[in-house]
């Protein structure tokens, strides 16, 4: 076969319905073939001839979760009255909370800014009291000074994973992961590693909401800017014996606010 | 559960599935919003799956996804039931848009290695029998092509690859790499349809 050429050796009519389904043409001929769609029924039966060939293969791509705010584009698109909750969120997933995906959208563009703004929201407050506010409120006194910090558990990719805001006086941590992640039967353990020491389990976190840990008292010297936090994979229950088995796939370091 | 429902459509489609996604097309032609959003939650992950399969970019991919979205909810009343399954006429619409995407972008993506054969990749979990007959015929057919025009023609179609495209990926001369797939989709109509 004549190689140089390209016109060499070819077949006569090539199909233009399977190189346009195969996804092999340039914009021109993609162009040219959708017009055509619109009035030739033979042609457009021999696509849809190919599509039914070819439709096993779509099988083989796996799913990919989508980030709730697509849900609220497509809405706003539409003109859609605006959505309580973004679809992805079932009946007994918390309600309301992946409504604020919009607000771990925010945290995926501003990485570590936004990080440390959660942390202040979520942490950086006086303990909420839950009995009816009175009237006049009597200043906070002698509140310890909070010590707060933030860290994005990126990615090998760059990309965020998890975010964590601790309060360092109280050993508490809400960990978030930014984009609700796939179940493949392990489950992602939180490990804290101070400078210089062993990884230090914090237990079995979620894939698919935020989860409130608490740093044992004897941990809580090992947190501060040396440290890293890390997730790994592990099999249900967590990690045997207290020792990682399973990848790393999202680490980040720990920032003082 | 959550990941389930975001896995849907994920290989396990049966004909249940299918024709639910008929009927919930149906109801979108008919403008019913809260079959469109359940429509988006049973298939925007594996659409999503497909935009992100072409494009490797998620901003571009979620672009792709809302436009495609914005299509179904206008154009529903265009699925023809007769000519192909809901989740067919929904993954190839995805497709092509996400293909026109990538084409609309000067970016080459000539250093990407080729799409090996990746049996692993089908579980063929509770598929429909007429479904599994489909995806059988098809894996066997593609089984009668010589490994690297079958490579080509996978990495054409997971990537939506242009003959160019792959005649730089696969080092070969343009003219070679469009006869093989020419050639190899000619071998594989008569495998098929015999």
């Amino acid at each position: 076969m004549n190689t140089t050429d390209p016109q060499a050796g070819l077949p006569e009519d090539a199909d233009l319905a399977a190189e346009y389904v195969l996804g092999v043409l340039g914009a021109t001929e993609r162009r040219e073939v959708e017009v055509r769609l619109a009035s030739d029924a033979a042609l457009a039966a021999d696509v849809a001839r190919w599509e039914r060939h070819f439709e096993p293969l779509i099988d083989q791509i796996d799913a990919v979760a989508v980030n709730g705010y697509v849900w609220e584009r497509i809405r706003s698109a539409l003109d859609f009255a605006p959505a309580a909750r973004a679809p992805v969120a079932t009946p007994d997933a918390q309600p309301g909370f992946w409504s604020s995906l919009s607000l771990w959208r925010a945290l995926t563009g501003f990485g570590f800014a936004a990080t440390a703004a959660l942390a202040i929201a979520l942490l950086g407050r006086p303990p909420v009291i839950e009995t009816p506010a009175p009237i006049v409120v009597a200043p906070p006194v002698a509140l310890p000074t909070p010590r707060i910090m933030a860290s994005t558990l990126a990615h090998d990719d760059g990309t965020p994973g998890y975010v964590a805001a601790i309060d360092a006086n109280t050993g508490t941590m809400t960990v978030t992961p930014v984009i609700p992640g796939h179940d493949d039967g392990r489950v992602p353990e939180l490990w804290l590693i101070p400078e210089g020491q062993t990884a230090l389990s914090l237990g079995v976190v979620d894939r698919d909401k935020p989860l409130l840990v608490t740093i044992p008292e004897s941990m809580r010297g090992g947190l501060g800017p040396q440290a890293l936090l890390a997730i790994t994979l592990e099999p249900p229950g967590g990690a045997p014996q207290g020792v990682a088995t399973g990848p790393i796939i999202a680490k980040g370091a720990i920032a003082m606010l | 559960m959550l990941l389930r429902d975001l896995r849907m459509a994920d290989a396990s489609d049966n004909a249940a599935t299918m024709d639910g996604l008929g009927t919930l097309l149906g109801a979108v032609a008919g403008g019913d919003q809260g079959a469109f959003e359940r429509l988006y939650r049973d298939t925007s992950s594996k659409l999503f799956g497909i935009c992100m399969r072409v494009l490797g970019n998620r901003a571009e991919a979620e672009e792709v996804l809302q436009e495609v979205y914005v299509t179904i909810w206008r154009k529903a009343s265009q699925f023809d039931a007769a000519r192909a399954s809901a989740m067919t006429w929904l993954a190839m619409m995805t497709r092509n848009r996400a293909i026109d995407r990538l084409r609309s972008n000067a970016s080459e993506r000539t250093h990407l290695p080729m799409e090996t054969d990746d049996p692993a990749a089908s579980p063929a979990a509770n598929l429909a029998a007429e479904h599994a007959e489909d995806k059988h015929r098809l894996d066997s057919c593609l089984a009668e092509l010589e490994a690297p025009r079958r490579a080509l023609i996978r990495t054409a179609f997971f990537e939506g690859a242009t003959y160019e495209e792959l005649a730089a990926r696969s080092g070969n001369p343009l003219g070679t790499v469009k006869s093989w797939i020419r050639r190899g989709l000619i071998k594989l109509k008569t495998c098929l349809e015999r």
